[in-house]
């Protein structure tokens, strides 16, 4: 009975122990299965970093596919890994061996890989175009054993196949889904990033090209035997070659006509890995300030290679001309300001010496009226280029009044110029449209000094016998100026190209329209400068005024939020025009 | 009348015209003037003065033009010419001493009575026949 008992116990405590020893076999298992996982996981995720870190924003798919392969033993137990890449001419092969193989091995995976790689591509690769990379393991005839495990997978960047990469050992039966998911998981991964990688480099480079394409500067870039890699449409149209010629360096130097040694400056450039500076060149009619620089590589790679030279061309002759400008307007001002000063300064020093003996009438009558003249004048100047200097550096003040009758200020001006025009038989007419208000805020002073200008500037260059017509009328937002215009029986040179008039809001518009010889195209856009207007006022015989009126009344229309411009036909006449705005309050009002 | 030198002085800027004539008044001296580069040189070629001031930046016919004009001239090639002229044109001082100028003042940098010192030498120069 006792021996039952004890049999009992001991089957019971047996069979507890066989189920404890079957719950803790599971319990193992699990683990061990869940440590794989992990390491799996942990593998995966090191692998991923460790792309990250070392291929940077590195394109080099080589590189990216050498960090897999190389750290992929960790994981999967495999004879050599390999990897096809395809090259524009030709199919990069390369094996690391793990374990010393026959040469027929290798064979085997090479012609596998190939054609896997045809298919994929659908497209008959050569074996004789593959190069073929050994490394690892050496090549050992005694282990004449076949590829027993084998599997491919395929790599592909963006949409395409670039080739495969395989993983094959002389063991059978040694791959399953699980390695093979985690290889693919982990080439996808390195895909994906560098398609990503790829498109931003594409977007970049397409922001780059169409910059460019677009630059104002010409961009010539060649490569380091100095053949032509980019030509951009403006470095075409400065040397004056075609549209769409595809040049050549000896383009460029036929085209520079010895004005600028394009190939010695990239060569030096690119010897000296230098960029060299020319400050001026004259090349046909116009200035440029060239620059050569070396082309660095900035790959991982390749870094601080020198790939080619660019040469940049800057347009500088605008620069030049206000240059000239500010020269001679520097040399006006001695002539303007220094001579008449000059005078007086002697006058003052001839009475003072001479006082014992010069007449008083002598000095009253003919030496001090000389003397108001040239303080005068010089006060008028120094006044004007005060002006137009606030107007350029836009702190010119105007006080407007809310309600001034232009009809009455219109009316007053031509009352006041009426005496010398008579004189040259010009007449003034004015014409204001019925509906434009009665009351507009602006600044009577100013828009007085405004009108003063434009008058006697058509004074100025009308001729005999010829006719000066001041037109008002209104225009309303979004509406055509020109039928507007001609509703109102308005005559003026204006004509519908004129870009500053297509986008005035609603607004009352000034147009003084004279009979004189005109303006040629290229003087209108200079018409509005301080410098050109001074220099061709100092040189007018019997001029009058400093020549600054149109700038400052180009300041005074825009300090009222409006604009002036010309039009003119040669020969024929000009017309000054400029508007002013409504108030927001007295559009309300109209 | 007729021993007295004739002066002409072609100057825009009429205070210094009128400072220089002023002062020669008190030398024995006749003087001529003009405003502009033109009625300056016809003023010349009609009066054949002894001596003529005359400044380069001027209306009509600048001071280089009437340089060139007088030295074409028979007379006028060997007529004793002072250029008057600003800083700023130095370059055209170089141009017209090919034109076989006497000399040249920048007008800010001298008085009056400077001018007239510096400039006698060239009058006096006249008195002796020894020299053309």
């Amino acid at each position: 009975m006792y021996d039952i008992i004890v049999l009992a116990v001991a089957v019971v405590s047996m069979l507890a122990g066989i189920a404890f020893y079957a719950r803790s076999r599971v319990l193992m298992f699990e683990m061990e299965n869940k440590e794989k996982e992990t390491s799996r996981r942990m593998y995966e995720l090191a692998i991923l970093k460790e792309l990250g870190d070392r291929i940077g924003y590195s394109l080099d798919i080589h590189q990216i596919i050498d960090i897999i392969t190389g750290s992929l033993r960790q994981f999967i137990e495999y004879s050599a890994v390999s990897y096809m890449l395809l090259q524009p001419e030709k199919v990069i092969f390369k094996v690391q061996l793990e374990k010393s193989v026959h040469r027929k091995f290798i064979n085997e995976i090479r012609d596998r890989m190939l054609n896997s790689l045809s298919a994929l591509l659908d497209k008959e690769l050569k074996n004789s175009a593959v190069e073929e990379v050994l490394s690892g393991a050496i090549l050992i005839e005694e282990v004449n054993e076949p590829v027993r495990s084998f599997f491919n997978i395929p790599l592909v960047i963006g949409d395409k196949v670039v080739g495969v990469l395989t993983v094959s050992d002389i063991k059978p039966g040694l791959y399953k889904e699980e390695e093979m998911t985690i290889l693919y998981k982990i080439t996808q991964q390195a895909s994906k990033a560098v398609s990503k990688l790829e498109e931003v480099v594409k977007t970049e480079q397409r922001k780059l090209n169409s910059m460019v394409e677009s630059m104002a500067d010409g961009v010539v870039m060649t490569d380091n035997d100095y053949r032509v890699v980019v030509a951009n449409p403006a470095v075409k149209l400065t040397l004056g070659i075609g549209k769409n010629i595809e040049p050549t360096i000896f383009d460029f130097i036929d085209n520079l006509g010895g004005k600028f040694d394009i190939r010695g400056k990239l060569e030096e450039s690119i010897k000296l890995g230098k960029v060299l500076e020319t400050p001026e060149a004259l090349i046909g009619e116009r200035f440029f300030q060239i620059l050569v620089s070396p082309v660095r590589s900035v790959t991982t790679m390749s870094n601080g290679e020198i790939l080619g030279g660019v040469v940049i061309f800057h347009d500088i002759t605008r620069e030049k001309e206000l240059e000239e400008l500010r020269k001679d307007f520097t040399s006006m001002m001695v002539h303007e300001l220094r001579s008449p000063l000059d005078g007086i300064s002697k006058m003052a020093d001839l009475i003072i010496r001479k006082k014992a003996v010069i007449k008083a009438k002598q000095i009253t009558d003919e030496y001090l009226p000389i003397i108001y003249k040239n303080s005068s004048d010089m006060l008028r100047l120094v006044s004007d280029l005060l002006d137009a200097a606030k107007v350029e550096s836009g702190k010119y003040q105007i006080s407007k009044e809310p309600a001034v009758d232009i009809r009455k200020l219109v009316d007053e001006r031509i009352k006041f110029y009426e005496p010398s025009a008579k004189e040259n038989h010009i007449v003034i007419t004015s014409m204001i449209a019925d509906d434009v208000p009665n009351a507009i805020a602006l600044d009577p002073n100013a828009i007085t000094e405004v009108f003063n200008n434009l008058i006697s500037n058509s004074l100025k260059f009308n001729k005999e016998g010829g006719e000066i017509a001041i037109q008002i009328f209104t225009h309303k937002d979004k509406s055509d100026i020109l039928s507007e215009a001609k509703k109102a029986g308005v005559k003026w040179f204006v004509k519908a190209a004129d870009k500053a008039l297509a986008t005035l809001s609603s607004s009352t518009l000034v147009a003084i329209t004279d009979s004189g010889s005109g303006i040629s195209q290229d003087n209108i856009s200079l018409l509005f400068n301080k410098f050109k207007q001074f220099k061709t006022a100092a040189l007018t015989p019997n001029k009058k005024g400093t020549g600054l009126g149109l700038v400052i009344s180009k300041g005074i229309i825009e300090a009222h939020g409006g604009v002036i411009g010309a039009a003119s036909e040669e020969g024929v006449g000009s017309t000054f025009y400029f508007n002013l705005p409504y108030e927001p309050a007295l559009e309300i009002k109209s | 009348m007729d021993k007295f030198k004739k002066i002409l002085i072609v100057e825009d800027e009429v205070a210094f015209l009128k400072s220089l004539a002023g002062e020669l008044k008190f030398q024995r001296v006749k003087i001529f003037t003009a405003t502009d580069g033109k009625s300056g040189l016809d003023l010349a070629l009609k009066e054949h003065p002894d001596l003529i001031f005359l400044d380069i930046m001027l209306p009509v016919m600048d001071g280089i033009t009437v340089l060139k004009e007088l030295r074409k001239d028979s007379w006028g090639k060997n007529v004793i010419i002072i250029l008057l002229t600003q800083v700023d044109d130095m370059n055209k001082v170089a141009e017209a001493m090919k034109n076989d100028v006497f000399k040249y003042f920048i007008k800010a940098d001298h008085s009056i009575p400077d001018i007239i010192e510096q400039t006698k030498k060239y009058l006096s120069s006249l008195d002796t026949p020894t020299v053309k």
